[in-house]
């Protein structure tokens, strides 16, 4: 078990595929459909990292990540940006982000992402 | 009536007019002739008998001198000479055959002729001749005719004039005919087709008349009028052939551009089924899989497969040349269609559809331009919204009359409404939103044609484009397309 990890994306099939990958390495996953579904599970759960996707409708993934580093700043979140949109990257990244990975996703970098991320406060690296 | 059985019945009555006319003029004259004749040869032989009978009755007596006026009859002339005492009482042998005729009227005049219609001497004229007797007894030689002869003569007169009246008439008639009916009447209904040809669209210069006359002109100059109408025909054809091409070359480069400015929603739109179907190769490639777990994933690689293959084929679509073609089309599958094709780039820039249609809506309409003519409104809509919002499509049928189309009557309309949130359309703009070329847009990011572009199919679909707007409260922009027997 490497951790709880929350994905973030307005696309059903895609957390379900990330679920699937994730937790075949080992990680236990949650996903959200909304940032603002994930603002309310994040507040009554814990995890060790957050997975968003950045457009989405409503409160987009950038907003996430700002909410989130207000919020909860020890939660490490890693944004997923489209191929080749570094602007939207560096945004992230200004936010708050902790790393970001470009799509189409590798899951070996994604994971290797996730098992980067610092140790909460009270819980050891996953 | 035709014009020509009109001409053929005057010309008729005129010869008619003229040779009954002729007619009576000609048996006047010669019945006045023959009259005179019959009077002037009576006159003569009453004056020679009279010269005679005075002789004889100077030197012979009364008795012998009568005698020699009765011997006169005894030729077979039909004229018939008596001996007539002026003082003779009616019904005597020697009274004249005029009756009533007064002893003052033969005693002024040597001699008199009378024609009598009635009484004893009907049919006859009578001549009266004084005889010089030498005493106051008067006597005369009256020489009687009958007008069996003049009549009869008259009457052949007549009967020629009638004769020649029918001839004429009938070989008028003929000859008009043959000119009228056959020649002009149809050389005038070949006119009057040609016309209604011309009024049909057949331009052709095929008219040709037999002869050299007014029609034979007019013939010719309805060919010429043809032809020049035909080069002319040609001409705006042509023109309107390469203005067509050119404004089709217009709406696909405009088409092109709306293609552009949502191709990078549709990249990001791709871009998730495309690391779904990644995700779940990488899972089947490097771990062992049950053969549950083999078969669900494969059904999510279909699945996102048949999702990439939709968004690509409603791109396809819409960027393709389409033919235009008008039929009975529902404006909700329209709706439906492009609101699916430009979700991808509402969702990046944080905008949502509400879409208030939930039944057919039958318009005769090309889908193709209904949908470039949708993509243009919402896609300026979403750029009115940088910040989001809703864009809220609604329908309702209308009774509405075309607004610049003079003496349109009411009719019925569906009338299919985008309105956003946006930061709306200033007044002095609102003038010009639809001239070409007219954009408040950066260089390179609207062509100004968009809406220009939707007003022109709007128009050639007999709707018209309302849009109403407060600067900073949105816009809504209103289709009105004709429906049912309007349409």
């Amino acid at each position: 078990m490497k951790g709880r990890v929350l994905v973030v994306d307005d696309d059903t099939e895609m957390c379900r595929m990330l679920e699937d990958t994730l937790k075949r390495r080992g990680f236990c996953v949650e996903w959200r459909l909304s940032a603002v579904d994930a603002l309310s599970l994040v507040s009554s759960s814990d995890f060790d990292a957050v997975l968003t996707d950045v457009n989405m409708p409503g409160l987009s993934g950038i907003h996430l990540v700002e909410q989130l580093k207000t919020n909860r700043p020890d939660l490490p979140t890693i944004v997923m940006t489209a191929f080749g949109s570094m602007e939207t990257a560096v945004s992230a990244m200004r936010a708050g982000a902790y790393d970001f990975v470009t799509k189409p996703i590798d899951t070996d970098i994604l994971a290797l992402a996730l098992e980067r991320v610092p140790p909460t406060q009270g819980r050891s690296a996953i | 009536m035709q014009l020509s059985l009109k001409l053929i019945g005057t010309a008729v009555l005129v010869i008619l007019l003229l040779v009954a006319a002729d007619g009576y003029l000609s048996y006047k004259r010669q019945t006045e002739v023959f009259s005179a004749d019959m009077k002037k040869d009576a006159r003569l032989l009453g004056h020679s008998i009279a010269g005679l009978a005075s002789g004889v009755y100077v030197t012979g007596g009364e008795s012998r001198a009568q005698r020699l006026v009765d011997d006169v009859n005894r030729s077979e002339s039909e004229m018939h000479a008596r001996w007539v005492w002026a003082d003779a009482a009616a019904g005597d042998r020697f009274s004249p055959r005029v009756a009533g005729i007064s002893a003052s009227l033969l005693d002024r005049i040597n001699d008199t002729s009378v024609v009598c219609s009635s009484g004893t001497a009907s049919g006859f004229v009578c001549t009266y001749v004084p005889i010089e007797l030498g005493s106051a007894r008067r006597a005369y030689v009256e020489m009687s005719e009958p007008l069996r002869e003049l009549r009869s003569y008259t009457w052949e007169t007549a009967r020629r004039s009638i004769t020649l009246a029918i001839t004429l008439v009938a070989a008028g008639l003929l000859i008009m005919w043959f000119v009228g009916a056959i020649y002009i009447a149809h050389s005038i209904t070949q006119l009057v087709d040609k016309t209604r040809r011309i009024s049909e669209g057949d331009l052709g210069s095929d008219l040709h008349l037999r002869g050299h006359d007014e029609l034979t002109d007019l013939a010719t100059a309805m060919n010429d009028m043809c032809a020049k109408l035909a080069a002319a025909a040609d001409t705006i054809r042509r023109e309107t052939e390469r203005r067509i091409a050119a404004l089709e070359q217009l709406r696909h480069s405009e088409r092109l551009a709306t293609l552009g400015r949502i191709s990078s929603g549709i990249a990001h739109e791709l871009g998730t089924p495309i690391n779904v179907i990644l995700g779940r190769a990488k899972i089947v490639a490097n771990e062992g899989l049950t053969k549950d777990e083999l078969v669900e994933n494969a059904r999510v690689i279909s699945s996102q497969s048949d999702r990439m293959a939709r968004i690509i084929r409603q791109f396809l679509d819409f960027a393709r040349r389409p033919q235009v073609q008008r039929s009975a089309s529902d404006m909700r599958a329209v709706i439906d269609q492009t609101v699916s094709l430009l979700s991808p780039i509402a969702r990046k820039s944080n905008v949502t559809f509400s879409v208030l249609v939930d039944q057919t809506l039958r318009v005769t309409a090309d889908q193709s331009q209904m949908q470039q003519v949708l993509a243009n409104i919402i896609l300026n809509a979403i750029q009115a919204m940088p910040q989001g919002g809703r864009i809220t499509i609604a329908t309702q049928r209308e009774q509405a009359r075309h607004p610049t189309k003079n003496g349109a009557q009411p009719g019925e309309y569906l009338a299919v409404s985008v309105a956003d949130q946006g930061i709306g359309i200033p007044g002095e703009d609102l003038a010009r939103i639809f001239e070409p070329f007219f954009t408040t847009k950066e260089t390179g990011k609207g062509t100004g044609l968009g809406l220009s572009i939707v007003q022109d199919i709007v128009d050639e679909h007999n709707g018209w484009v309302a849009v109403q707007s407060t600067a900073g409260r949105g816009a809504t922009f209103t289709l009105y397309l004709p429906v049912g027997d309007n349409a």
